[in-house]
């Protein structure tokens, strides 16, 4: 718990601002929608003066997506009322005029229950359904996503940001993906034939850029706690086979591309932490996906050349090499499995 | 046996050895392979990093957490820990509200629960609410008087209200017993207030150097403080790549946004800064960034456009974010309403450096001079290099020897 929280107070101290003296209540009706805002009207008129547009074109209430015109009811407090369309489902709410975080306050006509949603700035809140179960709570409520998700990834140009994937996707191989490097090693391991190792790691690629590029786009998805037991289970397969032969198996390769499939969607967790807008997904798979590649193969080019420089006779590099760096894969396999499984 | 199998197999155990060690250390340390499984079968806590997905996980699987039973106060602690980062890369102060009712709930049915209220100490400092975080952080160093944090929490709102030596007396303590990336920050900070730049600056990296990567919003903000003091100190591209490196490592951070624009109106690029601050008003949208925005106007010579940027950054201090220590600088550097701010300045209750330089500043804006002489001396007490504050100090001085 000392390490959850051990930048908090930083954190605290760097960002503190007291909270708005604004609140916005709607009450949502069948036909309507009544919107009190309470704040300093000295302040509203300032920054309406200032950004010279009128009141109504500040705020944003949408009834299923379109936005409805207010019209005023009083002027002090502050009350405004849209007419819904009929068989509207829900409603959000946004304005331009606050520039800290300020509550809105949903209610609906005839229940007693409210929710409080605490929104930053011109953020748009999450849809309020005007009948039928809540499917939130309102403290659920008041954990939206702050940031626009869109603007996120946006960020830079796009050469930085094919340079920022390529370098999320090496570095998720080395040094970051311990796993990955010792299944890779495992490949490496098997024979010291080019080609084979070529044909290992060819059919690895193929296998983990499918699912990769399937799980980015929600085609599919397997929870995490499947997938990770049975990457980590994959490494020790890879390298127990190491001891038992040292031929390349047609099995092999079908293992091996099996493998690659479970690894993509692992791959995938981690672009999954960029909150890329859909426009952006091609550029970020191929140019994660080049990084892996570029990781994979420095491994496979560093091992190669340490077994090169050592260059022990087929018997020696089996007995001296394969055999002690697989049982040490093997066992780092089963160790992580079990770690995952628990 | 052969003797070579037997070096093949003590090889092999070695090497299985160290493996399994190298393992434990990288579970250890990993963020997706989590080993707090979470009591009676909640969602784990540590499995998450801080990235701006995995801090919405984590409030989301704790608020779940939370609706089971109330009284959960790691679920309680861990939620105030997320909504505090989320605080801080949002600006959304709401959500520090939603951590102070959470953990006010669990200490209801654990008062003497430790961890939660040594969060709700954090979390009165994120609102400012200097005194509460006080009280708390005593209450407790009472129960533990070797806890670091509870010196880190004492010490920041001590420095907020202007009283350095029980601050730095704080971060002193909060080092010997804990020196890492928090203790280094603090230390950093108050090197920076007391003039030493480059120390502060070699602090701040070794705050940088200790924070795990699975933190990326922390790291961020280190390297974003960072790039603040390379500003500080003229390193202009130095800055530079510390901002972006900030940015780089959480897209979007406001303070990397912010520095950038900084660094980019300081080399005299007003209107790229000018673009960096509107992308930043656009989705962290507060004073601060509406006054950046006005300043940037002013330099293009768009005085009524910065005018307009101005009346948005004081109406949001006096409502959306009020703090009249800031809107009484604000008011008192942009020669506004100096009489306010002057009144402000005195009534904040703050004691602060840079709430002397602002009454310093509107008193030398309104002619009184000797008051000035007096503010200012207080605002360079702890020996600032603060461009600002010297500045000002440097035309009170001259005003002071030609009158």
């Amino acid at each position: 718990m000392c390490l959850i929280a051990a930048f908090v107070a930083i954190a605290a101290t760097a960002s503190a601002h007291p909270t708005a003296l604004t609140s916005v209540t709607i009450v949502v009706g069948e036909s309507f929608s009544d919107v009190t805002i309470a704040t300093d009207a000295g302040a509203l008129k300032q920054k309406l003066d200032a950004l010279q547009r009128p009141l109504t074109d500040c705020i944003d209430l949408r009834a299923d997506g379109v936005r409805v015109p207010l019209t005023f009811l009083q002027v002090v407090p502050l009350h405004l009322r849209a007419a819904l369309p009929a068989r509207t489902r829900q409603v959000t709410w946004s304005w331009s005029l606050v520039y800290g975080s300020y509550p809105v306050v949903f209610q609906r006509t005839g229940d007693a229950r409210d929710v409080t949603e605490w929104l930053q700035g011109t953020e748009t809140s999450a849809p309020f359904a005007i009948a039928g179960a809540r499917d939130r709570s309102a403290a659920a409520s008041a954990l939206r996503a702050s940031a626009p998700r869109e603007a996120v990834a946006l960020h830079g140009t796009p050469l930085s940001r094919v340079a920022r994937d390529v370098a999320l996707g090496f570095t998720h191989i080395l040094p970051n993906g311990l796993d990955h490097i010792l299944f890779v090693l495992g490949l490496f391991f098997l024979t010291r034939r080019v080609r084979s190792v070529l044909a290992q790691v060819t059919a690895f690629t193929l296998a983990h850029s499918i699912t990769l590029g399937l799980a980015l786009y929600g085609v599919v998805s397997l929870p995490a706690a499947i997938v990770e037991p049975l990457i980590a289970l994959s490494i020790a397969y890879v390298a127990i086979e190491n001891l038992a032969t040292t031929d390349l198996k047609p099995w092999r390769l079908a293992l091996v591309f099996g493998f690659g499939l479970l690894h993509g969607m692992g791959f995938a967790e981690a672009l999954a932490r960029l909150e890329l807008p859909r426009s952006e997904f091609l550029t970020t798979l191929v140019g994660f996906n080049a990084g892996v590649e570029a990781g994979q193969l420095t491994i496979i080019a560093a091992a190669s050349i340490v077994v090169s420089i050592w260059a022990l006779p087929a018997e020696r590099y089996r007995r001296l090499v394969v055999r002690p760096a697989s049982i040490a894969i093997a066992a780092a396999g089963i160790v992580w499995t079990i770690q995952r499984v628990l | 046996m052969t003797r070579g199998r037997w070096i093949s197999l003590a090889v092999g155990a070695v090497a299985a050895t160290a493996a399994a060690a190298l393992v434990f250390v990288a579970a250890a340390g990993s963020p997706k392979r989590a080993q707090d499984h979470a009591r009676e079968g909640g969602p784990p806590i540590r499995n998450l990093t801080t990235t701006r997905v995995d801090l919405e996980k984590t409030a989301a699987a704790m608020e779940q957490r939370l609706a089971r039973d109330a009284r959960d106060s790691e679920a309680a602690v861990a939620l105030a820990d997320a909504l505090l980062r989320q605080t801080r890369v949002t600006g959304n102060a709401g959500l520090a509200m939603r951590a102070e009712s959470a953990l006010i709930a669990a200490l209801a049915s654990a008062p003497n629960d430790y961890n939660a209220r040594r969060m709700l100490a954090a979390v009165y400092l994120s609102q400012h609410r200097f005194a509460d975080a006080i009280r708390e952080a005593r209450r407790c160093r009472e129960i533990r008087s070797d806890d670091a944090w509870v010196y880190g929490v004492l010490g920041d709102a001590h420095i907020e209200l202007g009283d350095y030596q029980n601050a730095f007396d704080a971060f002193d303590r909060m080092t010997a017993l804990r020196p890492d990336a928090a203790s280094y920050a603090r230390a950093s900070y108050a090197r920076e207030l007391q003039g030493d730049l480059n120390e502060a600056l070699h602090l701040m990296q070794m705050a940088a150097e200790a924070t795990a990567p699975q933190d990326p919003e922390s790291l961020a903000w280190h390297h974003a403080q960072i790039g603040h003091l390379y500003l500080e100190l003229g390193r202009l591209v130095d800055a530079r790549r510390e901002f972006e490196h900030a940015d780089f490592i959480f897209h979007d951070h406001p303070f990397a946004k912010e520095g950038l624009a900084r660094v980019e109106a300081a080399r005299g690029n007003y209107r790229s800064a000018l673009g960096l601050a509107n992308e930043l008003l656009a989705y962290s949208p507060t004073p601060a960034a509406a006054a950046l925005a006005g300043d940037l106007l002013e330099k293009l010579g768009r005085g009524d456009e910065a005018e307009r940027k101005y009346q948005l950054a004081e109406a949001a201090w006096r409502v959306d974010a009020p703090e009249p220590s800031r809107l009484a600088r604000f008011l008192a550097t942009h020669g506004r309403q100096l009489d306010e701010a002057i009144r402000l300045a005195e009534m904040s209750g703050r004691h602060d450096i840079f709430t002397d330089d602002a009454l310093a500043w509107a008193y030398f804006g309104t002619g009184r001079i000797d008051r000035a002489q007096r503010a200012i001396r207080q605002a360079l007490r702890t020996g600032t290099r603060d461009r600002d504050i010297r500045a000002h100090a440097d035309a009170i001085e001259r005003a002071a020897s030609s009158s």
